[in-house]
């Protein structure tokens, strides 16, 4: 009995560090011709900025956002007045409150559309976006899962789409590319889809 | 052995409605457990309502018991050569069928009533969209097993090493398991004590006010209070709280003890041709099947308590579908460092080469002292503006607490360490105790940079590795490290022709 189970002990063992091995050994095969200094490299100067489009989409909704709490603020300061015991410059505080936050919303928006940029390598997909806090996130084709393309209301008006692309590892990991001319986020799509369909006929054959 | 591949359309075992039945109660009970209350203790007046409330009680039973008996007539399962499929509904009938090679992992589990009839619970979870999970509320032993089989088997032939593992398939009968970990009952105890009691500290609180807002209505504090006369009030307080915190701790102690020896109760990890088995539990038992193709990480933890015991918290992560947010692990309690070793050596996962491990950036502990003292600033000042008497007390309070979080801070740093090599990424981290995590590199699904102001003054980045089951973060990288970290796991990633699950 002991006899039996040390030996299944070591048959599974055998067997599977044998596929691990064969993993491995294919790895290396694969590694073997290249040296750190030759990886392909991920260089900021090869990314794409996204359209202009998308800096008029971003402001205009950011401006309906300030209209929005302008006429809110507007009704609020209109029955503050009415009660007698609130100091004016509770009211001044509001107003300088708001004008900072529109100062601020316009200049985030603005900026955050100079920042955001893609890069499609033969393997991978890459996006860059934020101007305080860089983000940059890479995608390999063989990880994605699906591929997306939406416009908004704004976005249709304007001819533009993003291209939404879809990962196991989360939605924290999706990627979302906007403004894409219309034609280009679906050439995009196209390719994507393309890449992940070889992909997997690829595998098939072997 | 049978090398039949598909199991033909049935029913659940016919004990099924008695499980199906008293699980409907329990959902019942549970819903409706304040107007039950309210009926039992209004009901005592009148014996018309009373009987009315019998009547209706009766009437759900029966309508229950129906309903259970239709759901069990209505309900089959199958498999066919690569879906599995499942037909219920009660009145409207709904047919799901679930792409065999999507299900990640078969798992058994059995409440008293399964026991009492002898039977299991499947549950079927998969990678995919929402709504594709299945459940067989009651079959037997037998048939879940074969059940598995079919469903693990088929993803097996369908795998890349055919040629490799179909030979070790053929050879391999049920009786091939090895044990590989067993808790007992000594160490099932010292998991028992390590335990954290904080959370079963939190509900001897809320117990406690409880007692004291029952206590308040029935005015027993007077009660108490005439009780003690001699004793100065001030002295008894303070005797009073003292016995409430000792017996807060020890309840809280023998809560988590209790529940972790009800759930961890007779737990067995073993290993069977190319997966992880683990069973456990005293009332529920409950028994998980991991695929190595299915796990996504791995990792094990400890706590400076379970440091003191010597073990440690092994879990496995695996993929699991969208819409469930609350990623698979399935964590095992009481390894000791042997035990880890042999899973990894099932794994394949062993170093072979002599890369050393790597630090991160010393500008982590002046970043996250610098942020503490940024807001400490601002919370002291904020107190002491609107500072009143027995602020002090607070103000003594969050002094400790600030040192604690230094000394937390320069712990995590010191702790923090990464490796990538032999295909492996592997991260240590813990504060006061330790714990690490190991992946294959292949099974990365995407990866990103981040770096805020700070990191960017410093030429600094943190890096985020996503995977199946959550995201692994390497913070305060060298950008350029960073870079090149990602660029050659993105030329693994893209190289490999594995599938990562």
């Amino acid at each position: 009995m002991t006899l039996r189970s040390s030996y299944s002990v070591h048959f599974n063992l055998l067997s599977l560090s044998k596929s691990r091995r064969f993993r491995l050994h294919l790895r290396m095969w694969h590694n073997s011709q290249i040296s750190p200094e030759d990886l392909p490299q991920l260089l900021d100067t090869d990314y794409i900025k996204i359209d202009k489009r998308h800096l008029v989409n971003t402001l205009i909704w950011r401006i309906i956002i300030i209209i929005v709490i302008g006429v809110a603020l507007a009704m609020s300061v209109e029955t503050l007045l009415s009660i007698p015991e609130i100091p004016r410059s509770v009211i001044t505080g509001l107003h300088l409150l708001y004008g900072a936050l529109c100062v601020l919303l316009l200049l985030f928006g603005y900026q955050s559309v100079q920042y955001q940029a893609y890069l499609l390598r033969e393997q991978d997909l890459s996006y860059v976006r934020g101007w305080l806090t860089k983000r940059e996130t890479t995608v390999p084709y063989n990880r994605i899962q699906h591929v997306e393309v939406t416009q908004g209301l704004m976005e249709r008006w304007l001819d533009i789409g993003r291209v939404k692309v879809f990962t196991a590892g989360g939605s924290s990991s999706d990627l979302q590319i906007p403004g894409l001319p219309l034609d280009t986020a679906n050439r995009i799509r196209a390719y994507l889809l393309s890449k992940i369909s070889t992909k997997i006929t690829g595998d098939e054959e072997e | 052995m049978k090398k039949n591949n598909t199991i033909e359309r049935q029913r659940q075992s016919p004990y099924a409605i008695l499980v199906l039945v008293s699980r409907i109660i329990q959902n019942l009970l549970k819903q409706f457990s304040i107007i039950i209350i309210l009926l039992v203790l209004g009901g005592n007046r009148s014996d018309d309502k009373n009987s009315t409330a019998l009547i209706i009680s009766l009437g759900i039973l029966v309508m229950t018991i129906i309903r259970g008996v239709i759901t069990y007539f209505r309900y089959y399962y199958s498999v066919t050569d690569d879906h599995l499929i499942v037909e219920r509904g009660l009145l409207s009938t709904s047919k799901t069928s679930i792409p065999l090679d999507r299900i990640q992992a078969v798992d058994f589990d059995q409440t008293p009533i399964h026991k009492l009839v002898n039977l299991v619970k499947v549950n079927i979870s998969t990678a995919g969209s929402s709504g594709s999970e299945a459940t067989i509320e009651a079959v037997t032993i037998d048939k879940a097993n074969e059940l598995r089989d079919v469903l693990m088997h088929q993803q097996h032939l369908r795998g890349e090493h055919l040629s490799l593992d179909s030979q070790s398939l053929n050879s391999v009968s049920d009786q091939d398991t090895t044990r590989i970990f067993s808790l007992d009952p000594l160490q099932l105890l010292k998991v028992g004590l390590a335990e954290n009691h904080i959370r079963s500290g939190f509900i001897i609180i809320g117990f406690f006010f409880w007692i004291i807002q029952q206590a308040e209505d029935a005015d027993l504090l007077d009660l108490l209070k005439s009780l003690l006369p001699d004793i100065n009030v001030i002295k008894g307080s303070v005797i009073i709280l003292g016995v409430i915190t000792i017996l807060m701790i020890g309840a809280s102690v023998l809560i988590s003890l209790i529940k972790t020896i009800v759930q961890y109760y007779n737990l067995k990890l073993t290993r069977r041709v190319d997966s992880f088995q683990l069973s456990y539990g005293l009332l529920n038992s409950r028994q998980f099947t991991a695929k190595d193709r299915k796990i996504q990480v791995i990792g094990w933890e400890r706590t400076w308590l379970q440091q003191l015991f010597d073990y440690y918290t092994l879990y496995f992560m695996q993929a699991s579908s969208r819409s469930v947010s609350e990623k698979r692990r399935l964590s095992i309690p009481g390894c000791a460092a042997e035990h880890i070793q042999s899973v990894r050596a099932h794994l394949g996962y062993t170093s072979l080469s002599d890369e050393t491990w790597q630090g991160v950036s010393p500008s982590y502990r002046f970043y996250g002292i610098r942020n503490l003292c940024l807001s400490a600033l601002l919370i002291g000042g904020i107190i002491l503006i609107t500072r009143e008497d027995n602020n002090y007390l607070l103000l003594v309070l969050l002094g400790l607490y600030f040192i604690y979080r230094v000394i937390s801070i320069v712990k995590t740093y010191d702790k923090i360490s990464y490796r990538i090599a032999d295909g492996l990424v592997q991260i240590t981290g813990g504060t006061f105790g330790s714990s690490l995590q190991l992946l294959e590199s292949y099974k990365v699904q995407a990866i990103r940079l981040k770096a805020g102001l700070f990191h960017r003054r410093r030429d600094l980045a943190d890096l985020y590795l996503y995977t199946a089951s959550g995201s692994i973060l390497i913070p305060f990288l060298p950008i350029s490290t960073a870079r090149q970290i990602r660029d050659s796991l993105l030329y693994t990633i893209e190289s490999s022709s594995d599938d990562w699950m």
